[in-house]
C-alpha cells in the first residue's frame, strides 16, 4: 500500500511538473547596442544616433526592435555593448523587475563596451511596456536608445489580455522627438567625457527645441506607411497600443466615428473603461485603446505634441484611418431576392422598392473579394439601380446601399 | 423621542470625533536655495512667525473645523485658497492680517495657493484623513531662476525644495518601508510645468486625483500630475531593494541644465 501511494504521488507530481512546464515557456531575445547610428528622417536629413539593433553590421532602429512575449513567459534579454563608447543598460519600463534587473545603472548594472548584460524577468500582465537605456538616460533616450516590449495574452488568441477584451488586429505606435542639435558629435561625446560609474556622472544638457515629431521613428508622408495608418473593416475591432517616450506629452483627438474606447493603462486593465475622443500620454505612459466603426469612412486622427512647461502645442502630426466596407462578418447581410440575375453575366439589378436619388449614388459602395472598392457604372431605373461590372473579373461582389448589402456573382 | 435620542447621538459622535483647531499662517519673502547654491526669491507661507525656505504641509482629520489667522509680513498683497475645497481667504495687504475658518468635511489631499501669485510662491498643500497609514510627502514644484514665465522655461525641479543629491536627506520624502507594508504617497504640484512621475519596481494604486476623480482605483507605474493638482498612491511593496522614482520628462530629471540633478528620489524596500 506504502508502495502505491508513493507511485502515485510520482505520478502526480511528474504530471504536476509537465504542466506547469508547459503553461509558461522561456523566450529569449538579444540586442546590440550601438553609439554609431545613422537615422534618415522623412525629409531625408540624416542624424547620428544611439540605439539598439538587431545584429552587429545594422544601424540601429528607431524606435529598437520589438520585444513581444506572452503573459506567463519567462523573458530573458540579452545585450551586448558594441557602441565604442559609454556603458549602456536596458531599464524595463512598467514590468515591475527586481533591483538587480532594473537597468539603473549604480543600482543593478552597466554593460562596457564589448560586454554583455542579461535581464530576466517574469511577464506577469499583458499589456504595453517599454524599454530604455538609463545610463545618462535624459541623453540617451533622446539618442534613440529605447524599444517597445509587447506583452500579449496567454494564449496568443486576439485579446487585449487574458480573457480580456477581443481584437481583429492591433497597431502600437511609439512616439517621441528629436532635436537635431542633440545628435551633434559635440553632445554625443559628453557622456564619455562625464560618465562614472558610481552614478554621480554629471553631465551639462542643452535646451530642447525639438524639430521632429515622431511615431515609430516616422513623420508627415511617412505616417502612410502600414505600421501606422489604421486600416480595418467595418464592424472589426482594433487594438492600439500607444507608448510615450518622449519628452513632451501627447495629446490624441480621434474622430467620433472610431469609437475609441479606452480600456488599459500602464499594463493594467481600466477598471472603468471609458469612451473618449481625446487621450492623453505624458511621457512614460502606455495606453491601450480599442476602435471601431460600423461605417466606411476614412480621414485623419490629429496627434498634438504639447509642451510640458508651457502647455502650448509644438506640433500636429495627422494619422490617416481607413475603414473598409468588406463583408468578412456574415451575419451582418441581410440576404435578399431583390439582387438578380444571380450569377449575372454583367449588369446586376437592385430592387430597392424605392427611387434613390441620383446624387446619391456615389453611396453605393462596391467592393471586389479583396475588400478593394470599385467604381463601375452604375444607372437608375425606377425603383431599381443597375450596376454594370461587365469590365470586371469572374467573381463575388459585395454591394452596399443605403444600409443593406448584397453579394451578386459574375459568370460568363 | 426615538429621533430626538437619534440626534443627540449623532450630534455626541460628531462632536467626540472632530476638533476646532487653529491654524496660523505667516507669509514671508526669501530666497530658496537650489542644490548648487543658486538662489531663488520667493515668497512662503508657514506657521511660525519667519521666513522657511519650504512648503507648508498641514495634516488633519476629517470633521476638522479650522479657524485659520494669516499674517502678511510680504511687501505685497496675498490672498490664499484651497480650489478643491471651494476656500478662498480675501486679500491680505502687506503687514494687515485677517481671519477665516474652514470645515474639513471630506478626505485628500489639496493644494493650498496663493490666488495673485502663481509663480514665485511656494504654496503648500493640506493633507485631510488617511492619518493611520506609513506615508511620504513629495511637494513637487518647477523653478525658473530667470524669473522667466513668457515663455515659462524653468531649469530647476525639485522635491520639498530639494533635488538629487540633497533629497536622500528629506526623511519625509524618502520612501522607506518593508516588504508587504502599505505606503501612502501624497504629492502635490505647486508649480506650473507638468510633471509625469515614473516608480521603478512596483505599480501603485490612485486613491486620489484632485484632477481626475475617476481615475481612482487606477494601477499605474508613471503618474502624470498637472500644475496646482494633487494625489494620493497607494503602494504595497512585494521585493526588497533600491527602486529609483523620477519624472519622466527627463528634461525635468536636470537641475540648472545639469543631468541628474532633478526630480530624482529612490525608494529603500527592506525585508520584513
Amino acid at each position: 500500500m506504502k508502495h502505491f501511494i508513493n507511485i502515485l504521488l510520482f505520478i502526480f507530481c511528474s504530471i504536476s511538473l509537465r504542466l506547469s512546464l508547459n503553461a509558461q515557456s522561456m523566450k529569449s531575445f538579444f540586442l546590440i547596442m550601438r553609439n554609431t547610428g545613422e537615422y534618415t528622417l522623412w525629409d531625408g536629413n540624416k542624424i547620428r544616433t544611439f540605439g539598439f539593433a538587431e545584429n552587429i553590421v545594422s544601424h540601429p532602429l528607431i524606435p529598437g526592435p520589438t520585444i513581444e512575449v506572452n503573459e506567463g513567459d519567462t523573458v530573458k534579454i540579452g545585450a551586448m555593448n558594441f557602441s565604442q563608447g559609454a556603458p549602456h543598460t536596458i531599464h524595463l519600463h512598467g514590468l515591475d523587475v527586481n533591483q538587480e534587473n532594473d537597468g539603473v545603472p549604480h543600482l543593478s548594472f552597466a554593460i562596457e563596451h564589448m560586454d554583455t548584460g542579461y535581464y530576466t524577468f517574469i511577464a506577469k500582465h499583458a499589456g504595453n511596456y517599454l524599454y530604455h537605456c538609463h545610463v545618462s538616460s535624459t541623453l540617451h533616450v533622446q539618442m534613440g536608445m529605447y524599444g517597445k516590449i509587447i506583452v500579449k495574452d496567454k494564449h496568443n488568441s486576439k485579446r487585449a489580455w487574458t480573457n480580456g477584451p477581443e481584437y481583429n488586429s492591433e497597431y502600437a505606435w511609439m512616439t517621441s522627438e528629436f532635436d537635431t542639435l542633440w545628435h551633434s558629435d559635440s553632445v554625443l561625446n559628453m557622456d564619455i567625457d562625464h560618465f562614472d560609474s558610481t552614478g554621480h556622472s554629471e553631465i551639462p544638457i542643452p535646451n530642447y527645441n525639438p524639430q521632429y515629431f515622431l511615431i515609430n521613428g516616422k513623420s508627415q508622408n511617412q505616417l502612410y506607411d502600414d505600421d501606422i495608418k489604421l486600416q480595418f473593416k467595418a464592424n472589426e475591432s482594433i487594438y492600439l497600443r500607444l507608448f510615450n517616450i518622449g519628452f513632451l506629452y501627447n495629446e490624441y483627438v480621434f474622430p467620433s466615428i472610431l469609437n475609441a474606447k479606452l480600456i488599459s493603462s500602464d499594463g493594467r486593465p481600466i477598471n472603468n473603461p471609458e469612451y473618449i475622443d481625446t487621450i492623453i500620454a505624458f511621457p512614460g505612459e502606455r495606453f491601450g485603446v480599442m476602435l471601431s466603426g460600423s461605417e466606411e469612412d476614412s480621414g485623419l486622427i490629429e496627434l498634438r505634441y504639447r509642451n510640458m512647461n508651457t502647455d502650448s502645442i509644438i506640433n500636429s502630426q495627422w494619422i490617416p484611418y481607413n475603414i473598409r466596407y468588406f463583408a468578412s462578418t456574415t451575419e451582418k447581410l441581410i440576404k435578399t431576392n431583390y439582387a438578380y440575375p444571380n450569377p449575372s453575366k454583367g449588369n446586376i439589378n437592385i430592387n430597392l422598392g424605392y427611387q434613390i436619388e441620383k446624387s446619391r449614388l456615389k453611396e453605393v459602395f462596391i467592393f471586389n473579394i479583396h475588400g478593394q472598392r470599385i467604381f463601375p457604372q452604375i444607372h437608375i431605373d425606377s425603383n431599381k439601380i443597375v450596376i454594370d461590372l461587365s469590365n470586371y473579373k469572374n467573381g463575388n461582389y459585395l454591394i452596399v446601399v443605403d444600409n443593406k448589402s448584397f453579394i451578386s456573382s459574375i459568370m460568363r | 423621542m426615538r429621533y430626538l435620542i437619534l440626534f443627540f447621538i449623532m450630534t455626541y459622535w460628531n462632536l467626540s470625533f472632530s476638533q476646532i483647531k487653529t491654524l496660523d499662517i505667516y507669509i514671508h519673502h526669501g530666497q530658496v536655495l537650489m542644490y548648487d547654491s543658486i538662489a531663488i526669491d520667493v515668497t512662503s507661507f508657514n506657521n511660525i512667525d519667519s521666513f522657511q525656505a519650504k512648503h507648508l504641509n498641514l495634516k488633519y482629520s476629517v470633521g476638522d473645523s479650522l479657524l485659520i489667522s494669516i499674517y502678511n509680513r510680504d511687501s505685497s498683497s496675498h490672498q490664499l485658497c484651497i480650489p478643491y475645497l471651494n476656500w478662498f481667504s480675501d486679500t491680505i495687504k502687506t503687514g494687515d492680517s485677517l481671519n477665516s475658518s474652514l470645515k474639513l468635511n471630506q478626505s485628500g489631499f489639496f493644494v493650498l495657493k496663493d490666488v495673485i501669485h502663481n509663480h514665485n510662491v511656494l504654496d503648500g498643500s493640506i493633507q485631510v484623513g488617511y492619518n493611520n497609514n506609513k506615508s511620504f510627502y513629495w511637494n513637487i514644484r518647477s523653478f525658473s531662476s530667470v524669473n522667466s514665465l513668457n515663455p515659462y522655461r524653468p531649469d530647476y525641479f525639485t522635491l520639498n525644495t530639494h533635488s538629487k543629491p540633497d533629497i536622500v536627506y528629506d526623511s519625509s520624502a524618502v520612501p522607506v518601508a518593508n516588504v508587504g507594508d502599505t505606503v501612502l504617497i501624497f504629492i502635490a504640484n505647486t508649480g506650473l510645468s507638468y510633471h509625469s512621475l515614473h516608480f521603478h519596481g512596483f505599480h501603485s494604486e490612485i486613491l486620489f486625483s484632485s484632477k481626475f476623480s475617476n481615475h481612482s482605483g487606477r494601477l499605474k507605474d508613471t503618474f502624470p500630475i498637472y500644475p496646482k493638482q494633487s494625489l494620493i498612491l497607494r503602494m504595497v511593496p512585494d521585493k526588497t531593494g533600491i527602486y529609483p522614482v523620477h519624472d519622466h520628462n527627463l528634461l525635468a530629471v536636470t537641475g540648472g541644465g545639469i543631468y541628474p540633478n532633478g526630480m530624482f528620489i529612490s525608494m529603500k524596500i527592506n525585508g520584513q
